[in-house]
């Protein structure tokens, strides 16, 4: 038993390396101003062709939420401004983004406090992500750093 | 600026596609990179812009 304690507080602190603040247990605990820190589609079921959104399209964005869930997306790429509105639901770790009059996205959320990551559950995007010229199906992940 | 208000969501796609081609993409799958683009910067309300990539420009 003296031996297996430490093990476990090793493996506990092990799993807990990435938390960095408490969990989002609803949708007001998002509130806040958030950056894009990543935008990638990864291949599916081919995990190794990636494509990284924000660096070759010079992608910036900027992520207002509000304690009810209204977010807006402010985004430069390429010298264009774009601008978005949606109405986010969490349920458990499932994110819906709803834009306004419009389509939903429903992603699988984690993350923590500080920095959460978006996983698109559907993966009926394509790209061609190896540059071969047919279009590959990829799933769109997004990570996001709170200021 | 705000593709897709003006224009119809096909013609966007299309001209989007366009400037893949003309920044290098492969002629065949820029219309699928379009799309793609367009809905993860927002600039489309097409709400079946997941269905397959289908364009009189790729000829598929």
């Amino acid at each position: 038993m003296k031996r297996l304690f430490p093990a476990l507080v090793l493996v506990t602190a092990a799993c807990s390396q990435d938390i960095t603040g408490p969990k989002f247990a609803s949708v007001a605990d998002l509130s806040g101003r958030w950056n894009l820190a990543g935008l990638v589609l990864v291949g599916v079921p081919d995990s190794s062709k990636r494509l990284d959104v924000r660096a070759r399209f010079g992608l910036s964005a900027t992520l207002s939420i509000s304690p009810g869930g209204r977010a807006v997306i402010t985004a430069t790429a390429q010298g264009n401004e774009f601008a978005d509105t949606a109405a986010l639901a969490l349920y458990a770790d499932t994110l819906t983004y709803t834009r306004a009059n419009s389509y939903s996205v429903v992603y699988i959320l984690r993350g923590s406090g500080q920095s959460m990551t978006w996983t698109a559950v559907q993966t009926n995007d394509s790209f061609d992500l190896d540059g071969d010229g047919t279009p590959d199906v990829a799933r769109e992940i997004d990570t996001w750093q709170r200021f | 600026m705000r593709i897709g208000s003006s224009v119809t969501q096909s013609s966007t796609v299309e001209m989007v596609a366009m400037l893949l081609v003309l920044a290098g993409d492969h002629h065949a799958s820029a219309y699928a990179n379009a799309k793609t683009l367009l809905r993860l910067f927002r600039m489309t309300d097409d709400p079946v812009l997941n269905s397959p990539a289908t364009s009189s420009m790729t000829g598929q």
